[in-house]
Formats: structure tokens, sequence, C-alpha cells
């Protein structure tokens, strides 16, 4: 779909719009011929409502063919009972509305003059609970595909007039909306300006989910971490929005996107934040131990096995041995092959409908929670590692997080395999380094904990009551 | 005021974490060897103060030339060619210093932990996410100072207690002793062991360390930090090894966390433990020192490619580190180390604090 900038006048717009949308048949076209007026309707049948239109466009239009008076083309929008209505002369402007659901109503008199009215019907899915952020006792809206919707849901959150909308439109070759969102006061204008400046050098033909955006728009392109946390959260993008932090908003897309981003962050659920401190603190020290286990065990495993034995107690290594027992192969190579097993399994897990989906898992976990182990392919204790390492990973909150832990897992494990646990503390350094220098939006990615920062640690591994973090929140300031 | 101390932390860390490194190990048997005293944790306090009194000598030199490193100060003030040979100098000690620690740690590694693998892939591999973290600024190497700063002060306090049971106090007594001589020339040895304040001179960019107040307050919180654990460590090696046994094992501190027995928790062997905390020590230590050898050669060498510089400080430092044949020679080694140490730690400051201090007095 290319519009094309042409400088020939002398095509109606009529004409115009039909070259541009290529003849396509859900492009409509209705001629009403009023005195001395001849006023021609376009509008997109699929997305417009066309009651709307018969009510409120034409009906009004045609009471004008009775009264025999000669029609001024500017009166128009003083006939009509609709409340938006703009003028509009430029082609792309016509064809922008065309495609977000307004009708356009040419009166071609002397000259040509042109109306956009809004009729526009999407198709719409209502506000449901997200399903990668499920939560115990918080509000269960999430955000939708439209971003009218998750703007009033944003709205609906928080009343403040400080709360301020930006709309960009992005995307070289299609136009994307994409909207700004941020409170007034709170937001710095250093972070607001490098979020301007990085949404202006988007230069993608399509930006079509909020995953494509964030792909554009973060910096570090080589780490598996996100820069930008997603959620589908009204309630997750408010809070953000109290700590001084931006939100974009993308149209047809029900995520939205926080930014800068730190691990902290992205290790904190909205959960957190409804129950009691002490729970609360309880639940984030988990969290963040099984973030930990989830790409240390392994490794910390393989290590011990190969290299060594002396740190595991006699009794526990006594009955390890008897367990690998008749296992073929290097425990490495074991590690390897039931953690290949496992992801496959999850994939398989997302891909499939939810009805086969649980099939695949009980065939899982039989072949290989019994079978592998009685065949004598893998050690139990092996199985029993990669599993809980498997349930470890699916308590970090933020699904790309647990993606790039993953990544890092493979990593570790490959440096344990070689220098026991002396390799996997220098792949833990490497680690640490890209994780340190790295930036989101200029802030430290690691921050309560890397660059320390007292009054920021007691919202981090633990969650301090309230009233201190208001008081933190302002000397902060 | 708030500001201060965020800017001073930081620098507390990354002097702590420079000083902890093969000196926790391997000191109780040096000083044993040259003391023989049960209460020759005195001299740690002696070696503390000499170093903490050469750290204000150093610092009273940079105080004069606000937001320069040692490397910008020298050529300004000894001439451009002494400057440079000064700096090359402590390029060159801090090459040395690193490889004399890696190398030790390399041997540690293949006595207790990896014994089949080469030391050179041992020493290899640490260079290696040296040189990434080196690559990455003093900013981040702060960070990551920063980031596992708890976790070592955390291996040493679980140490603690754990071994704190096994002290017998016999071990410890006689703590009064008139003879004050060997504990006086125990402090020369000691002193070695607090090496590592001498980075400020690259640090002092910053903004605190002008602030001649706040700097001896990092100096003394930082010296004193380090003097306490080693104080401690030394206490609780003579109380479970005895002097007589300090002599003879040539890494005291690992065959003290071997005594430790504590059934019931998941790990047995408690050595291992405190080495896996103890390579964290090292690598802040050779981070520190590797990213001074860099700043001096692209400050003197006044070189934009930062990378290729800085293989150059990873291969020399791993070619140092492989030359000596075993680990006697290595400890041979040390003594030579010792006299750059003198050389850069307070010969270099002392000369050009003379020279600035008699140019101004002419005027």
């Amino acid at each position: 779909m290319k519009i094309r900038k042409r400088s020939n006048k002398q095509t109606t717009v009529t004409e115009q719009i039909i070259e541009d949308f290529h003849n396509s048949s859900d492009v409509q076209f209705k001629s009403l011929a009023l005195p001395s007026l001849d006023i021609t309707l376009v509008f997109i049948c699929d997305i417009t409502n066309k009651k709307t239109i018969q009510d409120l466009i034409i009906a009004p239009l045609l009471a004008l063919v009775n009264q025999d008076e000669p029609v001024n083309p500017s009166s128009i929008p003083s006939i009509l009972p609709v409340e938006a209505i703009d003028v509009v002369n430029n082609r792309e402007k016509v064809n922008t509305y065309l495609m977000d659901g307004y009708s356009i109503i040419i009166a071609s008199g002397k000259a040509e003059i042109v109306y956009a009215i809004n009729t526009s019907k999407f198709v719409k899915r209502n506000t449901e609970e997200p399903v990668n952020e499920p939560t115990i006792s918080g509000p269960r809206d999430g955000f939708v595909e439209s971003i009218e919707d998750n703007k009033a849901l944003i709205r609906k959150h928080m009343h403040s007039s400080d709360l301020v909308f930006e709309r960009y439109s992005v995307g070289t070759e299609v136009k994307t909306c994409i909207e700004l969102v941020y409170l007034k006061g709170k937001a710095r204008e250093e972070l607001l300006n490098e979020a301007r400046e990085r949404i202006d050098a988007i230069e993608a033909e399509y930006i079509g989910d909020a995953g494509l955006l964030e792909q554009t728009i973060s910096k570090n392109k080589y780490s598996t971490f996100p820069e930008l946390t997603n959620t589908q959260f009204p309630l997750k993008v408010t809070n953000a929005l109290m700590e001084g932090k931006i939100t974009i908003l993308t149209d047809g897309s029900p995520t939205a996107l926080i930014a800068p981003t730190t691990l902290n962050m992205l290790l904190q659920t909205p959960d957190d934040y409804y129950f009691k401190w002490i729970p609360a603190s309880l639940t984030r020290i988990l969290t963040y131990f099984a973030a930990i286990i989830s790409f240390v065990l392994p490794a910390i495993y393989i290590s011990l096995i190969s290299f060594h034995h002396g740190l595991i107690p006699t009794d526990l290594a006594i009955s390890l041995s008897k367990t690998r027992e008749g296992v073929p192969f290097p425990s490495v190579i074991e590690a390897f092959l039931m953690e290949l097993t496992i992801e496959i399994l999850r994939e398989a897990g997302i891909r499939l409908p939810k009805p086969i989906g649980s099939t695949v898992s009980i065939v899982g976990a039989i072949v290989i929670g019994e079978t592998a182990v009685s065949a004598g392919i893998v050690s139990p204790m092996m199985v029993m590692v990669i599993s809980f390492t498997a349930i470890c990973s699916f308590t970090v909150p933020n699904y790309q997080l647990s993606l790039a832990l993953r990544s890092i897992r493979f990593f570790l494990l490959f440096f344990a395999a070689i220098l026991g646990i002396y390799g996997m503390l220098i792949a833990l350094f490497i680690i640490s380094t890209h994780l340190v220098s790295l930036r989101s939006f200029k802030v430290p990615y690691m921050e309560p904990f890397a660059p320390f920062r007292l009054n920021q640690l007691k919202d981090s591994v633990i969650r301090l009551f309230f009233k201190q973090d208001k008081k933190a929140g302002k000397t902060h300031e | 005021m708030n500001n201060q101390k965020m800017s001073n932390f930081p620098i507390i860390v990354f002097i702590i974490s420079t000083i902890i490194g093969v000196g926790i190990i391997t000191l109780p048997r040096e000083a044993a060897n040259v003391i023989d005293q049960p209460n020759m944790w005195i001299s740690l306090i002696l070696g503390a103060s000499i170093a903490f009194l050469n750290g204000l000598l150093i610092f009273a030199m940079i105080k004069r030339y606000p937001s320069q490193t040692i490397y910008e100060i020298a050529p300004k003030i000894a001439g451009r060619w002494i400057g440079s040979v000064f700096n090359l100098i402590f390029v060159v000690y801090c090459i040395a210093i690193s490889a004399y620690i890696v190398r030790t740690m390399a041997e540690i590694v293949n006595y207790y932990l990896l014994d089949l693998t080469p030391r050179l892939v041992v020493i290899t591999v640490l260079i290696i996410a040296c040189f990434y973290l080196v690559s990455a600024g003093i900013e981040n190497i702060m960070a990551f100072l920063q980031l596992y700063f708890p976790l070592i002060l955390l291996m040493f306090f679980v140490l603690t207690v754990l071994s704190i049971r096994n002290i017998d106090i016999t071990n410890l007594r006689p703590i009064f002793i008139q003879d004050i001589g060997p504990l006086l020339k125990g402090a020369k040895i000691t002193f070695f062991s607090f090496v590592g304040y001498e980075l400020i001179m690259v640090l002092s960019k910053k903004g605190a360390i002008r602030n001649w107040k706040s700097m001896s307050t990092v100096l003394l919180l930082s010296l004193g930090a380090v003097c306490t654990i080693y104080v401690l460590f030394f206490i609780l090696n003579i109380g479970i090894l005895s002097v007589e046994e300090l002599k003879v094992t040539t890494f005291p501190t690992i065959e003290m966390a071997k005594s430790i027995e504590f059934q019931g928790f998941f790990f047995e062997r408690f050595e291992l433990l405190f080495l896996f905390g103890w390579i964290i020590t090292i690598f802040t230590t050779v981070v520190a020192y590797y990213y001074a050898a860099l700043l001096g050669l692209c400050t003197t060498l006044n070189c934009k490619k930062k990378w290729y510089l800085n293989g150059v400080v990873g291969i020399s430092i791993i070619l140092f580190a492989m030359y000596p044949d075993g680990i006697t020679e290595l400890f041979s080694y040390g003594t030579y180390i010792n006299y750059l140490s003198y050389a850069s730690l307070i010969a270099i400051p002392l000369i050009l604090l003379l020279i600035t201090v008699s140019r101004r007095s002419l005027r």
C-alpha cells in the first residue's frame, strides 16, 4: 500500500481515492445530488458504522434536497449533527482519515471541499485479565488492542490533570499511532527528551506491535535483557508513571512499554504491593532466589558432579554415584539433553492449543520423569535439578527476563562444563559486567545494587512499608 | 551532604576491593616466619598505620592538581621525559602486581580446584573477563565492585562465624610480649598486604577526591575495614593453626577453612566455598590494577585505540604471570615487586611532592 505524492491537481478527490486504494472493494462511494451541489460520501465499509452514517450524515443531507435553496458547501458542518468535523485538503490526510474509519464528504461545487466525520467501528475485544500476568487480588482489567481504550484505562486508574499523552505516528511505509504517556512534574525532562529522540529516530517500515517498537527503540541490540518492561496491566503502568517513568502505548497492541527498566523492576509483581510488607518481602526474596537458581543451578550441579565431588556431603555423594550408574553419557551431555527436552516441551506447550497442550505436558512428564530414567539415559538427580530449574524460571514475573535468563543458563553451563565452578564464576563475572554496563534510557540497569542506592533499596529484594516509600520518593526528587 | 556521601562510597568500595587479595591467604605464613610471636597481629595494625600515612602523602601530592590522574600530573611536574618514566614505572608495577596475583591464584586453583587444567587456561580466562570489564570503563568497574562487595563481606562473615569455635586459646597466648623488635620488622611485610590504596592516584579525576577531610576519612575507613578483617583472620589463623604450623603451610587461611566441620549443611568442605569467594576478591583486585595500567599506557602514549592497548596489557599480564616456573620462584619474585612498590608508592609521590613544594617556595 504505497502512498505516492503527486502534484497533479487536475484529478478530483474521488479519483485520487480510487487511485490510492487501487479499487479496493471495501472502499465505497455514495453520491448525493443536492441543489447546486454534488456530494460524494466515501467510507471503508468494514470499519465504519453504517447506522451512524445513515442517521448522522445521509439523513440530514437528504433533508436538504427538498429545500430548493442553494446549499453553501461551507455550511455543511453546521447542518450535520455530528460533533467531529474536520476540514481536510491534504491527500495523505484524506487517506489516513479513511483508514481510521472516518467518512469523507466531498462537496464539489465550484471547488472541492472535503470534510471528515468520525464514524469508526473497529473490531474490539473486551478488557480481560492478562493471561501472562495473573494476579491474586489486584484489578483484573488488562489492556486491549485499541489505543483509545488503553488510554481510557490509564485515565480511569489515574485521576490526575498532570497525566499527559503525546501522539506520534511512526513507520515509513505504513503509519502506526503510538502514544508517549507521562506524568508532568514526575518524569524528568531528560528522560522525556531521550524518549522523544528515540521515537523520532524510528526508521522501520511498519511497527505492528509493541514488541517491534521495543526492538526498534532499544539501544542494546546485543543484549538478551529487555530494555523496556512490557506489561498488559494498567495499574503497573500507573505505578511506573508515579515513579517518574514513561510509558509508550502502541495502537493495535495490548502491551504497554515502560522505560526506563531496571532488573529490579522486572522482578516485581503488582501483587507485591497489595499485601502487607512482611509477606510481600518474603515473596520478593523468594522471587530473587528463584531467579538466581533458574540460571545457576544446572551449572553448579554439573561442576559439583564433574569437578568438585568434595563439596558434596559424603552420604549424598555415594547415593549420587549410585544413581549415575549405568548412565552412558558424561553429566554435561546429560544436562544438555535434559535442558533441550525441557525447552522443546515448553515451546510445544506454548504453540499448541490448550486442550492438546495439557497432553504434551503429561507425555513430557512421563517420558522425562519415568522412562528416560528407567531407560538409563539420564540420572534421576539430573531430572530433579533440571525440572526444579524450569519451575524456578516460571516464577520470574517477566517473560522476557525469563527468556534472557534461559539463554544465560546455557552460557553458564558451557563454562561450568569446561572449568567447573571457577569457570562458572568467570562466566558470572562476564554476565555481571554486561549487566552493570547496560543502560536503559541512561539509567543503570542494576540500579539499586550496582550503583548502590540506599534509599531505593527498600523496594528491591525486600519491600518495606509504604510510609517510608513516600519519604524516599520525595528526597529522591 | 547526601551527595558527598554518595560519591565517597564507591571509592571506599573500590579501595577495599583492591586491597583484599592474595594477602589474606599468604600473609599469615610470611608474617609467622618473620615475627614468630602469637601476637603478630599487632604488626598488622602498624602496617596499616604506615599505609595510612603513605596514603596521606600520596593525597597531599594529588590534591594540588585537582581532576587529574597521576599520569597527567607526573609529566607536568617532572618534565615530559622523566614524568613518562615515572608513569611507565607505575604501569609496570601495576602489570607486575596483577601478574603476581593472577599467578598465585592459578597456583591455588590448580592445587585445590582444577588439578588437570593448565595454568595458562586458568589465567587466560580470568584475564579475558578482566579485559571485558576494563573496556567497559571506570564507572562500570565501580558498579561491578559494588555488586560483589556484599558477597565478599558475607563470605568473610560466614567463615569467621563458622571457624570461631575451633580457636584454641592457648595458641594465642601470650598476648603481651615485651619484644617489640620483630613486630616492627613484621610491619615491613604486613605493609605490603595493604597495597592497593595507591590507586586513588588513578581515581583522582573524581570530584570527591579533592576534599582533604573526606579523603582522609575514605582512607581511614577503607584501611580500617581491611585492617579489621585481616586482624580477625590473623587471630583465627593463629588460634586454629598455631604459629609453628603457620610457618610451614603454604596457604594458611585455606587450611584454616579446612578445619571447619559443620554437619547438616549442604556443603561439606568449606575451604572450597571460601575459595570461590576469594576468587571474587582476586578478580576485583586484578581488575583495578589492570585498569590502572591501561589508563597509564593510554595517557602516556596519548593513544586513542584503547582496544589494542587493553589487549597489550592483558597479554603482558599473562606473559609475566607465566614466567616463574614454580611456586617457590613465584614467591621469590614477590620481593622484586616489593621494590617496585617502594618506588611507585613512596618514591614517586615523594619526589613529585618535593618538586612542587620547592617550586612553590622558590616563587
